[in-house]
């Protein structure tokens, strides 16, 4: 294994409060996640509880009301700093933020040439390298727009890499696809992760997604949203598809459907009691 | 195969199809057919408009001519020159108030207050305003072309996705780089439908200026055909200027399409 | 043409990023402001005109205070029957406008024959100006008056049916499956399922519509000077009585805006779950 690329993350008591026409909304209570350098770690939680208002405050999309964030041990977020989204806290968005009016090539080459990190030759040369290494040689003229859901979705996590970001936020980014595509999709995140173990922060609601990729998952409750419990996988890695129906992936399977299910119970809940208001 | 089953399957081919060419050419042979007729048989008030032959003869003694070619040099300069401006002033503006709150509250309620005032009511204030014909014609063109493309503009810099603001930020672009990567290219197909709705409405301001305040151009030939009692020239008028119109319209689709590739609905407005 | 609700796509996303409020009071300033920046629009408009008024080469420009003087002057009876005279001309060309071009937007969008054989020659007028028909439409009709609402209907007429058609054609098919799934009957498909759908297309249309019959109802009035606002403001620059003109721009630009402001509420009643 090389040496980790990613920082640690350590979110602590994280609160986040809306405002809106109808008054206040509580969206995070008191967050707390640590993330070490290099692990994979997955937040799961039913739908609305506030997972993607958590990813949005660590990538510096909103602002928090509570607590901080701090990456590497250096304060990035907290009450009163300014939003610095950037390319040390790099996004892959849930439907897709490839630039529809760039080919490939332009869109992983944009991070490092306009950072001036990279020459256009030079960063058009790792890119290229990059997409052969995935398979995903020959496309790089076309655009996003003439590319599968997959191949979009590869891209876009080229496109991140290439910046070597301290941590790689990643938010629902397989919910489009169908099951075998998904699949794909997981080898090839596995595969890259098992080349460079980056920090990775993943949002997901498929429970056995979570499992399969994650080094540690953690639940979150129903809004407003706490970290209810974390649970450290402990799967020989790489995994493969037939771990799916080993007793110890089971095992951990009960162990978070458990805890999730109960809140989304009270998601539902709370939904129709809203509807009926 | 009895007539009745062969009649049936062409009635049954024919309502599966989507469109027939055939019909369209139909069509338009019964429409001159139905002009010359009832032109011929001075049916109701018909007889007082030119017949179709009548145009024809008119547009042959007339399409030859300098006059004409003057003419449309003429209009077409004060359209281009007119959608020119629009265009560089509007597209630039569109794009400050779509993207900048702060820009928007106060430049766009003074657009929203003019914009119901059509070009045609700008008439007498543009011949105040500019005493000289060709400026004051230009000007009203201007007020046509203007506002579309102005909130055609501001709709396609709305209309960005903020995904795309928020990778571009995670990507490391500064202000400018936002501006000049996803601004302009998001806002691309809109602007171009501005530009062509804009020139569209050009036209028909040109020809309202032309005729009431021209003294050359095709809206104003129009306007003298018709007081020189010269019926069958305003048709070839009408016709030269949808024709022109319509052209130049599609020529700006045509010219949008080969800009903005990756979009692939690039269509009418 | 694009249909900008400034207000609410402004509060919208803007697509600048996000920030967040801690206080609730700034909601509120948020509308204050907005409407704070329309008032401050106007006074800015006022400003420049009363500065390019004073300019030695705008002699024939009258000030603000010139034109306000003009508009108390003006005769509000006579004012008002103008007014009266060029609304009721372009409501009687904008429904009967209506009245054909919904049906016939109906039938075309149904049927590719009737589009192929009745619409394409019509279409084929679209790209000739209405304001190029004045002198056909002179000719032709006997009088003034029909002139002007035959110029209203033809300006009108064109937005209506293609957003109808649009409207029509572009039904989603899961709707109509699911109707057909329910044992509905062609007829009772189109009533309950295209055509509500379609309203909302329709009526965008109509708003295209009522802001172009304006246009024509003004043009034929300059042209025909028999009434109406357009003929006013055209008689004001003869006369070279300049501030009235102002007066009648801004009387046709208000008249303008309301009708399509009825046309939208009307929207709003009829198309309830939008």
């Amino acid at each position: 294994m090389s040496a980790t690329v990613g920082s640690a993350l350590s979110i602590q008591h994280v609160g986040k409060i809306y405002m809106s026409r109808e008054g206040w909304t509580e969206a995070l209570d008191d967050c707390s996640l640590d993330i070490r350098a290099g692990e994979f770690s997955v937040l799961v939680g039913p739908s609305g509880c506030g997972k993607t208002t958590l990813l949005n405050i660590v990538a510096g999309f909103d602002n928090l009301t509570k607590g901080q964030v701090s990456l590497d041990r250096q304060v990035i977020a907290a009450t009163g700093t300014a939003l610095q989204p950037g390319p040390d806290r790099l996004v892959v968005f849930q439907h897709g933020g490839l630039f529809p009016w760039m080919t490939v090539i332009d869109n992983v080459c944009y991070g490092p040439t306009i950072q001036g990190k990279m020459s256009a030759s030079e960063a058009r040369d790792v890119a290229l390298n990059m997409l052969t290494g995935v398979g995903l040689s020959d496309i790089e003229n076309m655009f996003p727009g003439d590319l599968s859901g997959g191949m979009r979705r590869r891209v876009e996590i080229i496109r991140a890499l290439i910046n070597r970001p301290k941590v790689l936020l990643m938010d629902e980014p397989f919910r489009a696809l169908d099951a075998l595509t998904k699949s794909v999709m997981h080898e090839f995140l596995l595969r890259l992760y098992d080349q460079e173990p980056y920090t990775i922060f993943f949002i997901t609601h498929d429970l056995i997604e979570a499992i399969y990729l994650g080094d540690a998952v953690s639940v979150m409750t129903t809004r407003p949203g706490r970290i209810k419990c974390v649970v450290d996988i402990e799967l020989a890695r790489p995994g493969s598809h037939r771990e799916l129906t080993t007793p110890k992936f089971l095992k951990y399977k009960a162990q978070i459907t458990d805890a999730v299910h109960a809140e989304a119970v009270k998601a539902f809940v709370a939904g129709e009691r809203e509807l009926a208001r | 195969m009895t007539p009745f089953l062969a009649v049936r399957q062409i009635i049954v081919r024919a309502k599966s199809r989507q469109s027939y060419p055939a019909l369209r050419v139909l069509s338009i042979v019964l429409l001159i057919a139905t002009w010359a007729l009832l032109v011929q048989f001075q049916v109701y008030r018909f007889g007082f408009i030119p017949s179709p032959s009548s145009v024809v003869r008119a547009a042959a003694a007339y399409l030859p001519k300098k006059d004409f070619l003057f003419d449309v040099v003429a209009s077409v300069y004060r359209v281009l020159a007119a959608w020119g401006i629009s265009a560089v002033i509007g597209i630039p503006l569109g794009l400050l108030i779509g993207w900048k709150r702060w820009f928007s509250d106060l430049t766009f309620p003074i657009i929203e207050l003019l914009r119901p005032i059509p070009p045609i009511a700008w008439i007498p204030a543009g011949i105040l305003f500019f005493p000289q014909i060709e400026l004051s014609v230009i000007f009203i063109c201007f007020i046509g072309s203007f506002f579309p493309i102005v909130l055609n503009t501001i709709a396609g810099v709305r209309q960005i996705d903020q995904t795309y603001f928020r990778a571009a930020k995670c990507l490391g672009a500064n202000d400018q780089q936002i501006f000049r990567d996803v601004v302009v290219r998001g806002a691309a197909p809109s602007i171009l439908i501005g530009l062509a709705v804009g020139m569209g409405i050009n036209w028909m301001a040109l020809v309202a200026a032309e005729m009431i305040a021209g003294e050359h151009g095709l809206g104003y030939m129009i306007w003298e055909s018709y007081s020189l009692a010269r019926y069958p020239r305003i048709v070839v008028g009408m016709i030269v200027i949808g024709t022109l119109g319509a052209s130049m319209s599609a020529m700006i689709r045509l010219i949008g399409r080969k800009l903005v590739p990756w979009q692939k609905s690039l269509i009418h407005a | 043409m694009a249909k900008v609700a400034h207000s609410r796509l402004a509060t919208a996303r803007h697509g600048a990023g996000t920030t967040s409020y801690s206080v609730p009071a700034i909601l509120a300033v948020g509308q204050l402001r907005t409407a704070g920046a329309q008032l401050l629009a106007v006074v800015f408009l006022i400003l420049v005109w009363w500065f390019v008024s004073t300019l030695p080469s705008a002699i024939h420009i009258p000030s603000p205070a010139e034109a306000a003087r003009s508009a108390v002057q003006l005769e509000p009876d006579v004012f008002l029957k103008d007014a009266l005279l060029s609304t009721w001309r372009v409501t009687f060309g904008f429904i009967i406008a209506a009245v054909i071009a919904i049906p016939l937007g109906v039938t075309i969008g149904y049927s590719p024959l009737v589009r192929d054989l009745i619409f394409f020659p019509i279409e084929l007028f679209r790209p000739i100006p209405p304001i190029a028909w004045i002198p056909l439409a002179i000719l032709f009709f006997p009088g003034a008056e029909w002139m002007i609402v035959f110029l209203t209907f033809y300006g009108a007429f064109f937005p209506i049916v293609y957003n109808t058609v649009v409207g029509v054609s572009g039904i989603r098919s899961n709707y109509i499956r699911a109707a057909k799934s329910l044992g509905a009957s062609e007829w009772t498909i189109f009533w309950d399922v295209v055509l509500p759908a379609a309203l909302p297309t329709i009526f965008t249309g109509l708003y295209i519509a009522i802001s172009v019959a304006w246009l024509m109802v003004v043009a034929g009035e300059m042209i025909a000077n028999q009434g109406g606002i357009g003929a006013m403001t055209w008689q004001a620059y003869q006369t070279t009585q300049y501030p009235r003109i102002f007066v009648g721009m801004a009387a046709i630009g208000v008249l303008g805006y309301l009708s399509s402001l009825a046309v939208r509420l009307i929207a709003r009643i009829i198309v309830r779950w939008e």
